[in-house]
């Protein structure tokens, strides 16, 4: 026979399992395919609105766009904004080259302190070079074997 | 219609990216390398440019995108120079994306101050 407090552990025990093992990952999930798909609309709004205004061509207005992107991300995690909508929105603003924007502005930020020399400037790229580095190695490797099995074929 | 295509495209990616933070518990930094390795690596078969064809900006907005200009800025100089092309053209295509993110970076860091 339980006593009345044994009880009320056991339930208290079960309801703590269940809050913790069912994370809410399938909401997160939601959320950052709703944002980043809104996201995505936005760019496709503004590349249409950009051919017809500066008149351009399909493959000219791609990185106007990206920079209007890129330009709002870093002014928004200066206001401290982005932080704030990242914690909620998740991966819907770091798939986007937003989170690119927003790893090179907060590491500058958080560096001020040191000064621009060795703060600002030597830290900027301490997160973002992981998408450089990454990005530059890979791509040469991509590139040389197409390029290798090119010149094989010919 | 291309409304459509950029919004399920542009979220799936998003989707995909918010899965790897929760249940694999990367980073953000993890996240932002494994795209670009991604892209980069769909851009070798070619596959990389039917989503964009498919999707416009649901494909071109996330950072996958990156690793996929890197190849092409690549690839089309290399058509010229072959191997030594690789190297010259690598930045082609991307370098109004880095150089604005390096731009209003260091801008935005030296006026803004820190919060809490």
């Amino acid at each position: 026979m339980k006593t009345n407090e044994q009880i009320m552990k056991d339930r208290f025990e079960e309801r703590r399992k269940k809050m913790t093992s069912d994370r809410p990952w399938v909401k997160n999930a939601l959320i950052a395919y709703l944002v980043g798909g809104a996201l995505a609309v936005l760019g496709q709004w503004l590349f249409n609105r950009y051919m017809i205004w500066f008149d351009l061509t399909e493959k000219e207005a791609v990185n106007p766009v990206l920079a209007t992107f890129i330009f709002f991300a870093c002014l928004l995690t200066g206001f401290g904004v982005f932080d704030k909508w990242s914690e909620k929105w998740g991966a819907g603003l770091i798939v986007p080259v937003t989170g690119f924007a927003n790893s090179v502005t907060s590491s500058g930020m958080e560096a001020r302190a040191e000064g621009i020399v060795f703060g600002v400037t030597g830290n900027m790229f301490r997160i973002a070079g992981v998408v450089l580095v990454f990005g530059v190695v890979s791509a040469y490797l991509v590139s040389f074997i197409r390029v290798l099995i090119e010149t094989l074929i010919n | 219609m291309e409304y459509l295509s950029a919004f399920l495209v542009g979220g799936l990616f998003c989707f995909i990216g918010q899965l790897f933070m929760d249940i694999g518990k990367w980073s953000p930094a993890h996240i932002m390398g494994g795209f670009v390795i991604g892209g980069a690596l769909l851009d070798g078969f070619h596959l990389y440019d039917r989503l964009i064809d498919f999707s416009g900006m649901g494909a071109l907005l996330p950072i996958s995108s990156f690793g996929h200009f890197l190849v092409h800025g690549a690839m089309t100089e290399a058509e010229h120079y072959g191997f030594l092309g690789i190297g010259m053209g690598i930045f082609e295509v991307t370098s109004a994306g880095v150089s604005t993110a390096i731009l209003f970076g260091f801008l935005a860091s030296v006026i803004f101050k820190p919060k809490g």
